[in-house]
């Protein structure tokens, strides 16, 4: 013990510059700390937001894509029916001219008649 | 002279009057038959195809009109899905930067609280320390 405090006694003042030594090295390693603790933040939330943008970019892209095949569905549906109420006109149109066409040979006054009424023409003998 | 320019213009106008009046005229004949007026003959099929072109004209025409109707709907609908889409997506991306911002802020004030807490009294004693120490141990070394 009396080595010790003949020691310390002896050499305090380099004792306390090593104390001193580690106690600021102490300090600048939690400065440094705290530096690299507020980088590895900034890198955590840049990786989260690119992370999440990306996610939400893709996500828009699948959406926009399933709204366009909705959209060539629904396109193609109706050609579809508009294609089909053209046919069943034709059929119809096709019909009526071969009922006119029988109209003209058993009964020419009918005929007239409905010239007159759609064209409003003038009938002459 | 406006008198000469008024007269030619209400004639011009009897004129027209004359060009544009008058139904139109037509007759059945049977094959050979004479036209009692000049004319366009149209056998019994193209007759026939007029007056059922008459009939369909409308209802083609609606039935056009639908469709054009429902396909300018349906490309109007996909641009203002494409822009919800957009709209909901940037809300989404525009909460992603406010939250991750705000978490980046909170730990940074973590991190400047935790180092306040350690450093404002001890440092300024330190550094008092520090300078004496070094004071006395320069001293102390130049001595020896």
């Amino acid at each position: 013990m009396k080595v010790a405090l003949g020691f310390l006694g002896n050499y305090w003042k380099e004792i306390a510059l090593a104390v001193l030594l580690f106690v600021v090295s102490f300090f600048w390693w939690q400065d440094h700390k705290g530096l690299v603790n507020a980088y590895d933040a900034s890198i955590e939330s840049y990786e989260t937001r690119i992370k999440e943008l990306r996610e939400s970019y893709q996500r828009e892209t699948e959406r926009k894509e399933a709204a366009l095949e909705e959209f060539k569905e629904k396109v193609y549906l109706l050609e579809a029916q508009y294609q089909g109420y053209k046919e069943e006109i034709d059929r119809l149109k096709e019909d009526r001219v071969e009922d006119l066409i029988v109209l003209r040979r058993d009964n020419p006054d009918q005929l007239i008649l409905e010239i007159e009424a759609k064209f409003g023409f003038e009938h002459v003998e | 002279m406006w008198s000469r320019v008024v007269q030619v213009l209400i004639v011009s106008l009897f004129l027209c009057a004359q060009a544009h009046a008058g139904v139109g005229k037509f007759t059945l004949l049977p094959q050979g038959g004479i036209v009692p007026f000049e004319a366009t003959c149209f056998d019994n099929e193209a007759t026939a195809q007029l007056l059922t072109w008459k009939e369909y004209l409308v209802q083609e025409q609606k039935a056009l009109c639908g469709y054009e109707k429902e396909r300018i709907s349906l490309d109007f609908g996909l641009i203002v899905d494409n822009l919800n889409i957009t709209l909901d997506e940037t809300k989404v991306r525009y909460q992603v930067e406010i939250g991750t911002r705000d978490e980046e802020i909170e730990k940074l004030r973590d991190i400047i609280k935790k180092n306040k807490k350690m450093n404002i009294p001890v440092v300024i004693a330190s550094s008092v320390a520090v300078g004496i120490a070094i004071g006395f141990g320069s001293y102390h070394i130049a001595r020896r």
